[in-house]
């Protein structure tokens, strides 16, 4: 069953379209809050409304754009929702420790994780979604609500400045003041 | 990450990240339930609590004690199981704390009505007790700072067995893959029996933190059972409830017992509470640094306001804290045996702020810490804490933060080795 007939499928509340949009997008989406918020709960209570808030809405689901697209949006205002209404307070980050090989790949996304928060907002949520998500250019815009112009500048730079090597105080220390 | 293939390496390694199955199975319990999912705020809670949430809802800054302990009451009275504590701050203002559980999930709550703005966001946290759905945890961690903070401080279940036994079937059923450590406590004549234990998440992923059993008074019953813990990245996790082999649970006993005593925990809070005003009122600073047998380090810094009782109620043992968001980790022995110092320096909203930090694998020689304690009276200000220990494995720390030895704490003019302020 492909994300139409999935969408037409949830429109007639069959029964186990919720399955499937769970089994099909949860991951997904959790993965995507998750790195944009770095905290699992917060992102598991996040894809969850994320979920039930398209499951409420599916009926407005036209098919300009793909159904991931839409449930993207949906996530990203939910994420920037909870960004803008947080609390501000500083979380305390400490500095690496020593790899193990068991842990190298955790390692590796947690090093560019720990990266791609030292990047603003913007240019971060565009990186994720292309690059992790899997979303293109114009999916992206879609989903930010941003000219495809723009979204190409923060790829573009957003990868640059994550080739740039660490500031000795980023190897030492990370810092993370909440945005 | 300098060249395009470390880059990509680590997008693949971020696309590796996946959710959790238990979670993906409660986000469809709550899309086959909308209609109760979207009804959260009246769900559970008599038509009189809700006509009372409303009323306070509208009432915008006139919010009293008095209407909480009318709202608080019905809740009582309700099935929804309510924990309060009352006390007043040091300016004679009423605050209140509580802690709900209901569908197995603990909640705590603190506000204080007569705190600048205090309405309608601190009505707001009182409606979303009784609404006690998953959204309460994020709607309740973004309120107006003056709202007080919320922390889910785990799960709780009633166990048929005693401590040692569940102990055992966690083991046999590799729900646990260590054991290390037994601690009893004597917790307002409920036994406590904490173990530190390690668990395994996915192939890499070892957890490792407390299980915390108490049994009631009287009956020695294993009454609640919480687990908390941080995975090798320094993310809080709780020990799932969904974990837990449905065999072991008692499911007869009603949400509504009544497990604590409220006058014993009022007296208590309010003893904590005058000598906590005492000591720290409005001084920002490190209120205590300890670390424990689990590899983590908790530093404890004061805001301008914060509240801590844990030990002067049960559910609290596992964890209690902010580091900007909800659900860090304070672990129970440095709970049991520091409690008395952590406790609200006063009450204008900003909590006090636990940093736990979780060592993968080992503790390394050396760890540099810099707290920003955030505050109104100087959010710049920082400390710098050079902290020294040998490395170890399997949960060993340094002498100085054994588990038999108590936690380190400041009082108001000390400050710890190596600790300065300013930048």
């Amino acid at each position: 069953m492909d994300d139409r007939e999935l969408a037409n499928a949830l429109k007639r509340q069959e029964p186990y379209a919720l399955e499937l949009l769970v089994e099909r997008y949860h991951g997904p989406l959790f993965r995507f809050i998750r790195h944009l918020t770095r905290h699992r709960e917060t992102a598991e209570d996040l894809t969850q409304q994320t979920l039930l808030t398209a499951h409420r809405k599916i009926g407005s689901f036209r098919g300009d754009s793909t159904l991931s697209t839409w449930l993207h949006r949906i996530a990203f205002r939910e994420y920037t929702g909870w960004r803008r209404k947080r609390r501000i307070l500083v979380p305390l980050e400490l500095l690496r420790g020593v790899h193990e090989p068991a842990y190298a790949q955790i390692d590796e996304a947690e090093a560019l994780l720990q990266k791609l928060h030292t990047l603003p907002a913007p240019t971060r949520e565009a990186l994720l979604l292309h690059h992790v998500q899997g979303l293109s250019i114009e999916e992206i815009a879609v989903v930010t609500e941003t000219p495809v112009g723009t979204v190409k500048s923060r790829l573009h730079h957003g990868r640059k400045r994550l080739q740039e090597p660490d500031s000795p105080s980023q190897e030492t220390l990370r810092y993370d003041k909440q945005q | 990450m300098t060249n395009n293939n470390e880059l990509e390496q680590g997008f693949a390694a971020l696309r590796a990240e996946t959710s959790d199955p238990v979670a993906a199975q409660k986000a469809l319990r709550a899309l086959r339930q909308p209609r109760k999912r979207l009804d959260w705020r009246l769900a559970g809670i008599p038509l009189a609590a809700a006509i009372l949430t409303a009323s306070f809802l509208a009432t915008p800054r006139t919010s009293s004690a008095s209407d909480l302990r009318a709202i608080l009451d019905t809740l009582h009275a309700s099935n929804t199981w309510v924990a309060t504590m009352f006390a007043q701050d040091g300016k004679g203002q009423e605050v209140v704390a509580m802690q709900i559980a209901s569908d197995g999930d603990v909640y705590k709550v603190t506000f204080n009505p007569g705190a600048p703005g205090a309405s309608p966001a601190n009505a707001r946290a009182l409606a979303l007790v009784g609404g006690r759905r998953i959204t309460f945890l994020s709607d309740c961690t973004v309120i107006d700072e003056s709202a007080g903070p919320v922390w889910r401080m785990g799960r709780a279940v009633w166990f048929k067995q005693a401590p040692d036994a569940i102990i055992d079937d966690l083991l046999q059923n590799k729900l646990v893959t260590n054991v290390s450590t037994r601690k009893s406590l004597n917790d307002h004549d409920r036994i406590l029996d904490e173990y530190v234990v390690a668990w395994r998440q996915g192939s890499t992923d070892e957890r490792s933190g407390r299980i915390a059993l108490y049994t009631e008074a009287g009956t020695k019953r294993p009454v609640r059972m919480l687990g908390v813990g941080g995975n090798s990245l320094g993310l809080h996790s709780e020990w799932r409830y969904d974990d837990v082999p449905k065999a072991l649970v008692d499911t007869s006993i009603p949400k509504s017992l009544p497990c604590y005593d409220l006058a014993a925990q009022r007296r208590e809070f309010e003893e904590l509470l005058r000598e906590g005003l005492s000591r720290f009122n409005g001084k920002p600073h490190v209120v205590g640094v300890w670390a424990d047998h689990s590899g983590s380090v908790t530093v404890m810094t004061s805001g301008d306001a914060g509240l801590l009782a844990d030990a002067t109620n049960g559910i609290g043992i596992t964890g209690l804290g902010s580091g900007g968001t909800a659900g860090f980790a304070w672990n129970s022995v440095s709970v049991q045996d520091g409690v008395r110092w952590c406790v609200p320096t006063n009450f204008q909203g900003v909590p006090t702020i636990a940093h736990t930090l979780r060592f993968k694998e080992r503790v390394p020689d050396q760890v540099l810490l810099k707290v920003q304690i955030w505050t109104k009276l100087d959010p710049k200000a920082t400390a710098v804490l050079p902290w020294k220990g040998p490395v170890h494995r399997t949960y060993s720390l340094p002498d100085l933060f054994s588990p038999e030895t108590k936690p380190y704490f400041l009082s108001e003019d000390q400050e710890a080795p190596g600790v300065k302020f300013g930048n």
